[in-house]
């Protein structure tokens, strides 16, 4: 029978296998929950019962709804944030890589400052002044990210172009664009793959990290921000259902990411090893 | 002081059928102290392995011994095996852009084996290490240089001197000349040379003319030896065809022929052939060839006079079931007259006077001379078109007049010079070229019609309908010649006499058609008697060249040796006089 | 070189100090109202006139620029109304908490992790090899500051053995050595938290570089020269194994800068992390400004000496 590779790997197929419960928890949690989890009407701190099953928190919400919305809003940033600053990061990173002369130093100029630049600082500046809502914190933060990618991508786009098949391609008349479409995008999938799972699993710690530090959008329901709350509670005792959850889930999600994203790494660099026998 | 007695050195590979890869197999040889040997081989024949199995880093399984003035290595613990390395025997691995440790000087890695080994100080060491450097021709004040600072000729000193540190009885190089300009590569040897004036020296090598200075040589193919003797008896005389096939593809300094490489692959470890492992490319097997692998034995040498190894391979052992390259043709002492009539007077002229001479199995002989020398005579003679007066031809120990018409014919066969004469001009090309299998008959029609369209593919010749039906005034003397030869190698013959094949021909359709001869001799594996009566053409197609002047076989020998040092006066008229530049060099160096 | 780099950190600098200065700027309404809007502090119309009258509010933009960065020369961030003293009093009395739980936590981190890295890459495939990869592999996917968590229900809330949280007993009195075990046990945890979490990165990267230069051939090298085991995996592999290590170490810098951060926040650890915890509560900006700027400051300096680092450490980098 065909076994996708992925699913040779043990440590793969756990860390999918993860990814895509979390997803299916976070994909139905409205089907799923019996309570609204901003609706505050429960007795507040309840322990867990059959009605509440991870009980309620500080102001009467029922917890396991705001554990399944939570993981929505995580993965929801996650991916968002991947997608974006990966967009950014191949665009910039290919064009530099292909363009060439004056464009290419200006935009590597430009990434060797932002990668130079604490972006966790520029983050928090930010957010202290405009305090975002969730969707303006997704823009800021894939706005912060994007440069250590593009470094790789330009690096990769100046190898791809000393193959012989982009020489052959320019000399049977190929242009930047063709290029980029035939040639170097489609290369570049595997690693733009590593890399987008590298970068939600960044996202979804930064989620909950920001969550922590108090710059989170508090108005939504967040794995991160679920653990700041459950925290300053914990010396009640509360922190076995309220803390607890919301951590093992944020663990196994980013576990998930990390163990998929150990196995792109490796094949690529693999790949990469048997092509060109140099390290540097 | 090396003595290494059937070593076997094999791998676990879960991706292999038997799960087994066998890298070296029964290697045995000894090298006295102070001696020099060279193992040579394609990559892939085991030499590094052999190497590193001698220092104890090959990993895998090792089996056999190897004795190191008498104690087997292979008994040795690691602790043992550390001081053995480096204090007793040294290696100097392929110069790759790693193969120094690039955090270090040059002078940190000199003096490293010196004091961890507990040699000396690191005072000492260092003096020691600028010593050595300048022993080996770089200045001292490379001993701070980091690797990337060296250029490869450097690095192969520093590495040279490296092996040299702790005062080693053995050294091992593996390529120590591989991508190396030529003046760089000229010090190299030049070093070697003085290092195995002190102490013994094991160079393994790709190149033939890396090791050629060395005492001993020992040829090494998928894991097994081939052939192993005095270097240059191996050299100059190769035995095992394989031997001859890997000089014939290295371009020596004074090769003439063009270069070629040996036909097929070399078989993959994890799918070794049963029997002998040269026999997929081998053009002289036969049945045992493939059945079992031969022993490594003495053989017969043909010394420069003619004398024979008496005790059983001291100079020389091969591993051959057939005793080395095969003789394909032998002839003893032909003689043919033929009556001169000329005005009134008949005379009776010598056409061949005594000849003899022998073809090995795939090699290509010229046989140079002017007209009227006697060479058609002799082609004719060996072809059985003419009988001989007296002497003998044997061909594949068989009497040639013994041998049953058809079957000989099926395996000798000639191209002619004038290839209009050589068809009936009332035939078309189909019928030309299928001529020879209805002669030999025993075959159905579209089978002959099949082979005659494979083999003009085979000689870059359309293969149509309307070529097939093609007469041969339709077609250039190029083409022409083509047929004939497409006619000759139809029945895959063994020996193919080739008369002047392109002496009518234009120099550009000379070129192409004898490139095609060779090309078609190296993949088939035949042997060819190329006559010609031009001196310059033999040496760029001949592994060896027979001189002929009226009627006698005045000079034969290696064709670079015919070539740069000819023998006989009529042979060196024949060089000296040959037009162009060479002939002028030879003329104002002689002069 | 150098001067390319240190451009570059000038540049960067630059743009974080323009940023710091043009954000409140950039709020609508009055920049004083987006600096102590939202502070507990009754802006009345005097402190109002004080302030535009000190951040030359009245005069150009340019001047204005200047002014700020001459008060950033002169060691001047700003007043923190929340805090009742000078920025700069308030970072650095936070700062030498924030340096002691690092320097503990990273110098622990960096030794253990080298350590286990080397000697885990070189018996790959072995029994220690695959249990120290699979446990880091795990840990590597648990964000530090939950780690955190549970290093306090456990040790702190449960087994109540260490503090939860804070960096020494306050009213306790402690002196001398009372007062350095007190300092101690309330750094355990937090610096374990941050040790472990950085830990596991750099053990797999230090894994995957001794991998990969374990079939180089200056390894074989050494190794033909009869070199003890050690040697070769010190010498030879971890040494040449180390610069991109310490590489990705300077590209994670905002990461683990961040995770200082996070982990001060969930200990109350009083450093400048904790510090901006609660700046961020009370929406002090002046003190957010100032911590972000020291931040920026430490970083691109740590960045800097690493970049004239590499060189010692490999030299093949002055070559490139």
């Amino acid at each position: 029978m065909y076994k996708p590779l992925i699913l040779r790997s043990r440590g793969a197929t756990i860390g999918l296998t993860l990814i895509v419960l979390i997803f299916l928890i976070a994909a139905f949690a409205p089907f799923i929950c019996w309570f609204d989890p901003w609706d505050y009407s429960s007795t507040p701190l309840q322990r867990p019962s059959s009605v509440h099953p991870l009980g309620t928190n500080a102001i009467g919400q029922d917890i396991l709804s705001e554990l399944m919305y939570g993981a929505r809003t995580s993965l929801t940033f996650g991916l968002s944030v991947s997608a974006i600053s990966l967009l950014l990061s191949v665009l910039i990173g290919v064009y530099a890589g292909i363009s060439g002369g004056i464009i290419e130093s200006i935009l590597m100029r430009i990434t060797d400052v932002a990668i130079a630049i604490p972006s966790i600082v520029v983050i928090i500046l930010v957010a202290a002044y405009l305090q975002p809502n969730l969707f303006q914190l997704i823009l800021i933060l894939s706005l912060l990210s994007w440069q250590y990618g593009a470094r790789t991508f330009y690096a990769q786009t100046l190898s791809l172009k000393q193959r012989g098949y982009i020489s052959a391609a320019r000399n049977f008349g190929a242009g930047n664009g063709y290029l980029t479409v035939k040639h170097l995008i489609p290369d570049l999938y595997p690693i733009m793959l590593a890399g987008f799972i590298i970068r939600a699993r960044y996202a979804i710690f930064m989620e909950a990290g920001l969550a922590i530090i108090g710059i989170f959008d508090p108005t939504t329901k967040s794995l991160g921000l679920l653990m700041h709350h459950a925290m300053e509670f914990a010396y009640m005792g509360t922190w076995l259902w309220w803390l607890l959850p919301p951590g093992i889930l944020l663990a196994l999600t980013i576990l998930g990411f990390s163990l998929v994203g150990y196995y792109f790494e490796e094949t690529i660099d693999l790949r990469h090893r048997s092509m060109s026998s140099g390290r540097f | 002081m090396l003595e290494i007695n059937d070593l076997t050195l094999q791998y676990t590979a879960d991706f292999v059928e038997s799960g087994i890869i066998r890298v070296l197999d029964g290697i045995s040889f000894y090298l006295k102290k102070g001696e020099s040997i060279g193992i040579i081989g394609e990559s892939g024949s085991g030499k590094t392995s052999l190497g590193m199995a001698v220092m104890g880093l090959s990993g895998g399984e090792v089996s056999g011994e190897i004795r190191f003035g008498g104690v087997n290595l292979l008994d040795l613990t690691d602790e043992e095996m550390r001081v053995v390395r480096w204090n007793r025997i040294s290696m100097v691995m392929q110069n790759t852009g790693n193969v120094l440790n690039p955090a270090y000087t040059v002078e940190e890695q000199i003096t490293e084996p010196i004091t961890k080994h507990g040699l000396d100080s690191k005072i000492g060491a260092q003096e020691r290490a600028s010593l050595l450097l300048r022993e080996v021709g770089l200045d001292s004040d490379k001993l701070n240089a980091y690797p990337v600072e060296l250029s490869g000729g450097e690095r192969q000193q520093v590495l040279i001197a490296m092996a040299l540190a702790n005062d080693p009885e053995l050294i091992i190089m593996d390529e120590p000349t591989a991508s190396l300009d030529v003046l760089t590569r000229r010090r190299i040897l030049g070093l070697l040379d003085r290092i195995k004036e002190e102490r013994s020296l094991l160079v393994i090598s790709h190149d033939a003319s890396t090791v050629a200075s060395l005492e001993n040589l020992i040829v090494l193919y998928s894991g097994r030896v081939m052939e192993a003797g005095k270097t240059d008896l191996l050299l100059k005389d190769p035995r095992h065809p394989y031997t001859r096939d890997l000089l014939r593809a290295h371009p020596f300094m004074d090769t003439t022929k063009d270069l070629q490489g040996i036909r097929g692959k070399m078989p993959t470890l994890y799918d070794l052939p049963t029997g002998c492992r040269f026999s997929t490319r081998c053009t002289q097997k036969i049945a045992i060839c493939e059945e079992r692998p031969p022993e490594l034995t003495g053989c017969r040498v043909r010394g420069e006079d003619g004398s024979q190894d008496g005790d059983g391979g001291t100079y020389r052992r091969i591993a051959c079931h057939r005793g080395g390259i095969h003789t394909l043709l032998q002839v003893n002492s032909l003689n043919k007259e033929y009556q001169n009539r000329s005005r009134n007077r008949s005379r009776t002229v010598a056409a061949l006077n005594d000849i003899s001479f022998e073809l090995q199995v795939g090699e290509i002989v010229a046989l140079v001379g002017a007209t009227g020398c006697g060479k058609s005579t002799l082609a004719k003679v060996v072809t059985r078109i003419f009988k001989p007066d007296s002497g003998e031809i044997f061909y594949d120990g068989e009497e040639i007049h013994a041998i049953d018409a058809k079957r000989f014919h099926k395996d000798v066969q000639m191209i002619f010079q004038d290839p209009l004469d050589a068809v009936n001009t009332r035939f078309h090309v189909l019928k030309i070229v299928r001529e020879p299998l209805e002669i030999q008959g025993k075959i159905e029609k579209q089978e002959m019609i099949r082979k005659v369209k494979h083999t003009l593919d085979e000689i870059n010749l359309p293969s149509d309908d309307i070529f097939l039906k093609k007469y041969p005034h339709q077609l250039s003397g190029g083409e022409l010649q083509r047929v004939t030869i497409a006619r000759a190698l139809i029945t895959d013959p063994k020996l193919l006499i080739a008369d002047e094949p392109t002496a009518y021909l234009d120099p550009s359709v000379q070129a192409k058609i004898l490139k095609l001869l060779m090309r078609m001799q190296n993949t088939r594996g035949m042997t060819m008697l190329f006559i010609t009566h031009d001196i310059a053409l033999a040496r760029k197609v001949s592994d060896r060249i027979f001189v002929m002047r009226e009627g006698d076989l005045v000079e034969q020998g290696v064709s670079s040796d015919v070539i740069y040092s000819p023998k006989h006066v009529y042979t060196k008229e024949l060089v000296y006089g040959a037009e162009g530049a060479a002939g002028y060099i030879y003329k104002s160096i002689r002069s | 070189m150098f001067g390319k780099r240190l451009i570059e950190y000038v540049i960067a600098f630059m743009a974080l100090i323009i940023l710091n200065f043009v954000m409140p700027r950039l709020m609508p309404g009055d920049p004083i109202d987006a600096i102590y809007g939202n502070e507990l502090v009754a802006l009345t119309p005097e402190l109002r006139e004080q302030l535009r009258a000190q951040y030359l509010l009245d005069q150009s933009i340019w001047s204005q620029f200047l002014h700020y960065l001459y008060s950033i020369a002169s060691g001047d961030l700003g007043y923190s109304y929340a805090g009742k003293a000078p920025v700069i009093d308030i970072v650095a009395g936070a700062l030498p908490w924030t340096i002691l739980l690092v320097g503990t936590a990273l110098f622990g981190a960096i030794t253990i992790a080298l350590f286990l890295g080397i000697e885990s890459g070189w018996r790959r495939g072995e029994r220690l090899d695959r249990y120290l990869f699979a446990i880091f592999s795990i840990i590597n996917g648990i964000p530090g500051f939950f780690i955190g968590m549970i290093l306090i229900i456990i040790f702190a809330l449960n087994l109540k053995v260490l503090p939860a949280g804070g960096a020494i007993t306050h009213y306790a009195g402690y002196t001398g050595s009372e007062y350095a075990i007190d300092v101690a046990r309330h750094l355990i945890l937090p610096a374990t938290a941050l040790c472990v979490s950085e830990l596991s990165w750099i053990y797999l990267l230090m894994r995957g570089g001794i991998i990969s230069v374990i079939n180089e051939p200056f390894i074989k090298t050494g190794m033909l020269k009869g070199l003890d085991d050690r040697t070769i995996r010190y010498r030879y592999a971890a040494r040449n194994a180390l610069l991109p290590v310490f590489t990705r170490i300077g590209i994670q810098i905002s990461q683990i800068v961040a995770g200082i951060l996070i982990i001060e926040a969930v200990f109350t650890y009083p450093g400048i992390g904790y510090l901006l915890h609660d700046a961020l509560l009370t929406r002090d900006l002046p003190l957010i400004q100032g911590i972000l700027l020291i931040v920026t400051i430490s970083v691109l300096a740590i960045n800097f000496t690493m970049d004239i680092l590499y060189p010692r450490i490999d030299p093949r980098i002055r070559h490139v």
